[in-house]
This record gives C-alpha cells, structure tokens and sequence, in this order.
C-alpha cells in the first residue's frame, strides 16, 4: 500500500444484506430496514454494541412513506441507541452517498465499527403517486416543469440518435441484456427474461423511452458493516476491500438544462469520479482490470453512457460495445450481473449498497448461478440527479490474496 | 408635428376550427392561452423595441384577472420601466378601438404610446350561425417630423357613445365561451347599430367633408355577415370597391379586436394614400379616417394554421378533465418578483470572464465561478437541441414535450412545447427545428394563473417570411 493512497485496503466489508427487491406490501420501512440490518450483523458475526456509528440513506421520504426523515428512524428500528446516526440523501446517489459517510468516520477514526444502510419504501403508494408525482408537484414551479424521470433522461438519449446514430433497438437491448441477468436472481424486483420486441411495444414513458427501458419503482434495503482493515479478520464475514472511490457532483439540478455547454452526450461527473477512483486503485485499463461492474441503468441509455464515460468504449461506440455482448455475463466485462436497476428495481436509496452487495457475493463466489468465476474485482457505479451527481466504487480482495 | 401609427403586431392562435362544412373556421385558444398571453404575443412580435414607449393600454372584453391592470402586468414581459403609464379598457366591444384613438391623442404630448388590444370568445347577437375566435394586435402610435415616418395617420374621427343595451353576456364564463343575452333584434339593429354608426360615420365625413367616392376602402364591424355590408351600402359605397373582410371567415367574429385587426389587415394590403374609413360598433359607435403613408407587411395573413379535427377537440377536452385533477404544486409571488427580470423580461447575464450565459438565478458563473455580469437579452427564436414527449406527465396537452433550446445569439433554456396535441408529423418539433417562445400559463395555482415562456417549432412558412426581412 503506498502512501499516497487514502482508501485502497484500508477499509473492509465484512457484513452485508439486503432484501428481495419488489412490491413489499407486508412489509414496513422499519420492517424493510431491520430484514436487511439483521442479514448483515449475522453475515459479520457483529453485535449491535459494536456498532459505533451508523448511516442511513433514504433518498426520497416525501415520495414514500415519511420515514427516513432523521437518523432516528434507523435507531427505533434497530433499537440502535446511543450512537452517532446520520440520515443523508443525494438523490439517486444517495446509497454511495452513505457508504462514503461510512468510510470516512473510519478513517478519521471517529468509529470502529459502522452500519450503512440505503432503504426506500415506495410501493405504499401507487406507482405514479410516488417520484412521478414527485416531480410533478414539487418541483420548482417553472424550471424543468413537464419533466419526469424519464424525460431528463431521454434528452440525452435523443441527442445520442442524432450523434451517433442510436436506434430504440439498441436501447431495448441493454434492458434485454439486464432482465435476462435478473432472471437468474432471486432478489430481482423483475425475474423473467425480455425480448426486444417487447421493450418497444411496451407503453412510452418519455420517447424514445418505454416503459421497459425504465427501472420499476421498488421497495427494498440494503446494509453493509464496514471496518478499518486491520479489524477485518475479527469478524465471521469474509472480507471485501475498497480499493478506490471518486465521487463528484459536476453540475447541478437545473444547471445541464439551461448551460449551452452541456452536450447531452456524457455524464462528466461519472468521468471525473472514474478517474479518481481508478487513481486510487492503481487501474490503468478498466477493461481488463475490472471483472464485473453494476452500473446506474435507471434507464437504457444511462447504462449506454456510462460505458463510454467509464472508459470501458469510446465516445459514440457504447452501441456496438453492447451489441459485442462485452457486457453479458460471459463477455469481457459483464455489466449489471444483478439484473441492475432495469430489473432489480430501484428503490433509490439503497440501491448504490445493493450495488456493492452483488459485488462482494461475486469476490466472495457467493453469486450463485450469476457467479462470474474468478472475479477479483468490482466496480459500482451510481449517479444522482440528471447524472449531475456520481460515485465510482472499486473493489477487491484482500491484498496479498 | 404628425401623429401616426410607427408599428403594429398581429398574434392570432395557430389553432382553428372549422364550421360550416369547411367553409369557413374559426381560431381557437390552447388550453395554456388566454387573452393575456395573446396580447404579449402581439407586442413580442413588433419589429421594434419599446424604449420610447410611456404609455401602455391593454384592451379587452374579457380579461383574465379581476383586479390587476393587465397594462401593468404586461410591462414586466416587455421590460417597460416603472415610469410607464398604464391603461386598461375593458367592458366594451369597442375598447380596441378606443384605446387605439385614446392613445393616438395622448401620444400628441411627443411620446409613445404602445395599444394592445387582445379579445375573442365574444359571440355578437343573432350570429349563431357564425363563429367567434380569438386575436390581439398590438399598435405603437406617437409623433414624429414627417408623415413618411408613419404607416398611417389619423385624418379624423368621431365618437359616439350610447348606452343603449342592445345585448350583453352572462356573468358565467366556462371553456372560453360567454353566453349572451340580448333585446329584441330589431331594436338593437336599428336604434343600436343604424343610428350609432350612421352618427359616427356623419361626423368623421361632415368634418372633411368627403362622400363615400373619396373613400378608397372601409373597415366595418358588423355583428353578423349582413349588417355591415348593408350599412355601407346604404350610405353610398360600392361594397366591390371598398369592402372586403379578410378577418371573420378564417379567424372568426374577434370581439374588441376585431376592427384593429380588419384594420391592419387592409394596412397588409394597402398601397401608399389609401384613405381608409374604420368603422366600429359598441355602446355607441366610432369612425376614424386614416391615411396610409408606408406599406410594411407583416405577413400574418398568410401565417400557416393548424386545423383541429374532432378527435383533436375531444382529446383536448379529455386532457383537461385529466390535467385539472392534478393541479397542485409550488408557487411563490416572492421568488418570482426576486426574479422577474429574468423569467419575465428574458434578461440573462453573461460572465465577464469567460463569456458564460447564464440563464438561471444563480449568484455565480457556474463555469469559472466569477461574479461578475453584464446583462444578456435572451432572443426569442432558436434551435432545438434536443426534444422528448412526456406520456406520463399530466399535461393539458399530453404527451406534454420538453425541449431543450439553444436560443439564438447564446444561452440555453429547456422549456415545455406548446401547441403539439394535433401536430402532423411535419408539424411536430424535432431536433435541429426552428423554434420560437411564447408565453403561456404553465399552472393555476392558488387559483392565479402562473406564466412562463414555452416554445413551439416555427412552421415552414414562418421560417422563410423570415429569411426574407434578412
């Protein structure tokens, strides 16, 4: 380890769970939070008086159910007391958001010990009544009024069809791609494979995106025990190291809207935290380095950008880098192994600790039937905002495996 | 020291109806218009500025708000200053009319005066048979040295008033339309309109002492297809001649705009010394004699319109049963004065430093993050960078589209598409069209209607009416 690195191998995963992704309609938040909690105590062999800090990500308590307003709503639904909580939100990133707040009270030494946890409860309400309604109602009264979700984003699908020539086929073919991952996981909010035919007969949400080019809104939670990397061995769970992180905000919610700057091609706040994040772990050709990746597919063509932005394909190439099956499960670099957000779901704020849960099951060779055999390392990708906000997370093994 | 009329505007919907078989049509608001946003339309398409401009009249039949001056609303969009005077003639047929003369007197003080007049859904008596739609015009009158630097110039008027209650409209309004009552028919015709507009007509030619031969065309409002001509014909002038009406069939019957707009549209089409005689009916009657120094063509008469089918018409009306379910939101009057230079009057910045046009409120350049700014007029016309159409968004005008517009001369703005629900594929914004903002209402909340600037693409023949003024 050298001694400019701040965060390659210091820091370990050594418990991790999460919830079936879905429509939970017998479960609560609290009951959401505490399934996915108890899995990665037990997964760590951790009891609750070792917890010394925790960080609880809830991204949007207004568009669910009020709960994950303050740091209290993990504490009674943990009965998790006397510690320091943190309840953030960072959008769509607010999961990589939390895991970042985690590393670094260890780090500075503030905590020996932390739960990070990333839980949305969104299905109480009809589909439309919760981030649809969101936008439409709360919204600034003027700026991006008409938008949804999907609409930010097709922006910067329509502008790729006009650069590069994209059609809806190669859209509907990342979603393809990540139902037929998620048809062989059994946490997948989505399990059933789909065809390309399908995703373009399926009703449009924001032209040139249908709606099976969008990601469900979904229940679910997710929770890491992270500690300081000479405390790893201490714990039951085998662990998983942080080899790099970058994270950036690049623009702002409005701002790619109304700044002439602003190509509609990329993402650059997913550049620069890639560079940073491949600057910590020393990874100097992503393909080959890095054995899997879960990206932020919220939408088809989000996944198509982040493969260029990652470095993984030129710019305008991201088409024919899918259609070379690189990005299956038996390609060069598989991409959303998962099922990823088009077929897990995304219930937003635990969906960047999701990400690193299916990484670790993979460095693990817990994946099951999606195992990627061999896999060393991992990277998550998880955006916020209209790609105003992202994280790039690699992982690894320990260091002298 | 000639007064005269320097400019005028026309905005008409792009929307029409037809009736009648075909035969004839009339224009139709969208469901984000109304009489407001039509007359800012009119002034935001002069070919001039407005810095010389002291006074504002606003003139309609039916406006939007119950106790504001819609002068006064108006001035923000056109970036007119406090020192502005403000007028609304309201409650009259013929306040169009009467604001166009009010301001051409007032403007003999030596400054200018700007006269929107902006009205529609006002169905005349025993016209049923007619349609009524909706248009503004917008004049700029004042002084100046010489009569060639007017398009026309008063010669004379006559006024008459007189009220007499020949018909009038029922408090209810619902969709844009007024229900009407009115006396009997004969009376109206006869004490009302006969003796009113003959009065007027004798005043203005008994001053010159001209006959209908030293007239070379006429303008007359007329309540249904016949009265008009009829009037005029009776009075000895030769309808072949004098009279055409390039208004009521396409656009319909236009309530207190529709004189000022058969006025300007005989200016279209006029040639230099054209004495012109404007006839106008309501509450009594006034005539006005004009006489056109200079031809500028607008060309609104031959601006394309979009032609509403059935199924266009129950679409929009199922869109705003939908869209009325969901009309809750944030609103704030504070934020909006804090930043009406810029939401109202399109005042961008640009950073001193690295030349970054800003077109949010933002108290630093999101580029370099200096702070300091020259102000930047954003256009009104550019080019659409990007487009998607919202189905899930519950809009008046579903899918609702959002476009991404890069406005020419610089800056960025992303705003919603108006005018789309019946667009034909050729009519329909894409990527790299031409486009144009207009203002419209974007929510009703608190009951107060919220305006804000949306786009809509420039149809093909706009876009070379265009090219050619270059």
């Amino acid at each position: 380890m050298g001694t400019s690195k701040w965060l390659k191998d210091r820091v370990a995963i050594v418990g991790m769970g999460w919830t079936p992704f879905g429509e939970h309609f017998q479960w609560d938040y609290t009951d959401l939070l505490k399934l996915a909690a108890a899995d990665a105590m037990a997964d760590a062999g951790i009891g609750r008086e070792e917890i010394s800090a925790a960080w609880l990500g809830t991204a949007f308590p207004d568009a669910g159910v009020y709960r994950g307003r303050s740091g209290m709503d993990l504490a009674e639904s943990l009965a998790l007391f006397d510690v320091p909580i943190t309840r953030l939100s960072n959008y769509c990133a607010t999961g990589a958001e939390a895991i970042r707040g985690g590393i670094n009270s260890l780090l500075s030494g503030e905590s020996n010990a932390v739960l990070v946890a990333g839980v949305e409860k969104l299905r109480d309400r009809a589909p439309q009544e919760s981030i649809v309604k969101m936008m439409v109602e709360t919204g600034h009264p003027y700026y991006q009024k008409g938008f949804t979700a999907a609409g930010t984003f097709a922006t910067y699908a329509r502008r790729h069809m006009k650069e590069f020539s994209l059609t809806r086929e190669d859209l509907a073919m990342v979603s393809v791609k990540n139902h037929l991952h998620g048809s062989m996981n059994p946490k997948a909010h989505h399990r059933k494979e789909i065809t390309v035919e399908q995703v373009l007969s399926s009703p449009m949400v924001a032209d040139p995106l249908s709606v099976m080019d969008s990601c469900p809104t979904t229940d679910g939670a997710a929770v890491l025990i992270l500690v300081r990397a000479e405390d790893a061995h201490r714990y039951k769970g085998t662990p998983i190291f942080f080899k790099g992180m970058g994270m950036s905000v690049s623009t702002g919610w409005d701002l790619p809207f109304f700044d002439d700057r602003c190509n509609f091609l990329s993402f650059r706040a997913t550049q620069v935290a890639a560079q940073r994040a491949y600057q910590e772990a020393d990874i100097q050709d992503p393909i080959r380095e890095i054995d899997l990746a879960e990206v932020h597919d919220c939408f088809s063509i989000v996944e198509l950008l982040t493969y260029e932005d990652l470095g993984f394909c030129a710019q305008g190439e991201a088409r024919n880098f899918l259609k070379s099956g690189a990005t299956t499960r038996d390609g060069e670099i598989p991409v959303n192994v998962s099922g990823g957000l088009l077929s897990c779901g995304h219930p937003v704020g635990a969906t960047g600790v999701r990400m690193v849960c299916e990484i670790v099951e993979h460095l693990r060779g817990q994946a099951g039937p999606r195992q990627i055999s061999g896999a060393k390392t991992g990277l998550t990708h998880n955006i916020g905002g209209p790609g105003a906000i992202a994280s790039v997370l690699i992982l690894g093994m320990e260091a002298n495996l | 020291m000639v007064v005269g009329i320097k400019s005028y505007s026309v905005n008409l919907p792009r929307r029409i109806l037809r009736v009648h078989q075909g035969s004839s049509s009339t224009s139709m608001l969208g469901p984000d218009e109304d009489l407001f946003t039509l007359g800012v339309g009119a002034a935001l398409k002069m070919d001039r500025g407005f810095e010389t401009v002291q006074r504002v009249f606003f003139a309609t039949n039916g406006s939007p708000f119950v106790d504001r001056s819609l002068a006064t609303q108006l001035c923000p969009y056109l970036n007119l200053g406090c020192e502005v005077e403000c007028y609304d003639l309201q409650g009259s047929r013929r306040s169009g009319m009467q604001a166009l003369l009010a301001g051409m007197r007032m403007s003999q003080s030596g400054e200018d005066s700007l006269v929107i007049i902006s009205d529609g859904g006002t169905r005349a008596s025993r016209c049923e048979d007619d349609g009524f739609g909706y248009g503004a015009v917008a004049f700029l009158v004042g002084v100046g040295e010489s009569e060639d630097q007017f398009l026309a110039t008063l010669v004379s008027r006559s006024i008459v008033q007189s009220a007499l209650l020949d018909e009038w409209q029922v408090e209810s309004r619902h969709e844009g339309f007024v229900e009407h009552h009115h006396g009997d028919h004969r009376f109206a015709r006869t004490l009302g309109y006969e003796d009113s507009v003959s009065l007027a007509l004798k005043g203005v030619m008994s001053d010159l002492g001209w006959e209908a031969k030293d007239v070379d065309r006429c303008v007359v409002y007329s309540p249904d297809k016949k009265t008009g001509g009829a009037f005029l014909k009776r009075h000895g002038f030769d309808l072949k001649r004098h009279h055409s009406d390039f208004i009521s069939s396409r656009w319909g019957l236009t309530g207190a705009a529709h004189t000022s707009l058969m006025m300007v549209a005989e200016l279209e089409n006029a040639q230099v010394g054209t004495r012109l005689l404007v006839l106008n009916y309501g509450e009594g009657a006034d005539a006005s004699l004009w006489k056109v120094q200079r031809v500028k063509r607008q060309g609104f008469l031959e601006e394309p319109s979009i032609s509403l089918t059935n199924d266009h018409f129950s679409k929009l009306s199922q869109n705003l049963l939908k869209a009325k379910e969901s009309a809750s939101g944030f609103t704030s009057e504070i934020m909006e004065h804090r930043n009406r230079n810029l939401w109202q009057g399109r005042i961008g910045k640009q950073c001193l430093n690295c030349e970054a046009i800003l077109t949010l409120p933002l108290p630093g350049c999101p580029r370099c993050g200096d702070s300091k700014w020259k102000e930047f007029p954003l256009a009104l016309t550019g080019e659409c960078f990007s487009i998607t159409w919202e189905h899930y968004y519950p809009s008046q005008e579903s899918p609702q589209g959002m476009a991404v517009i890069r406005l020419d001369g610089g800056g960025q703005l992303t705003l919603q598409v108006a005018d789309s629900i019946e667009s034909s594929d050729s009519q329909r914004m894409d990527v790299g069209d031409r486009v144009e903002l207009v203002l419209r209402r974007i929510h009703n909340l608190g009951g107060r209607p919220g305006y804000f600037w949306k786009c809509r693409k420039i149809l093909d023949h706009q876009i070379s009416q265009q090219g050619d003024s270059k």
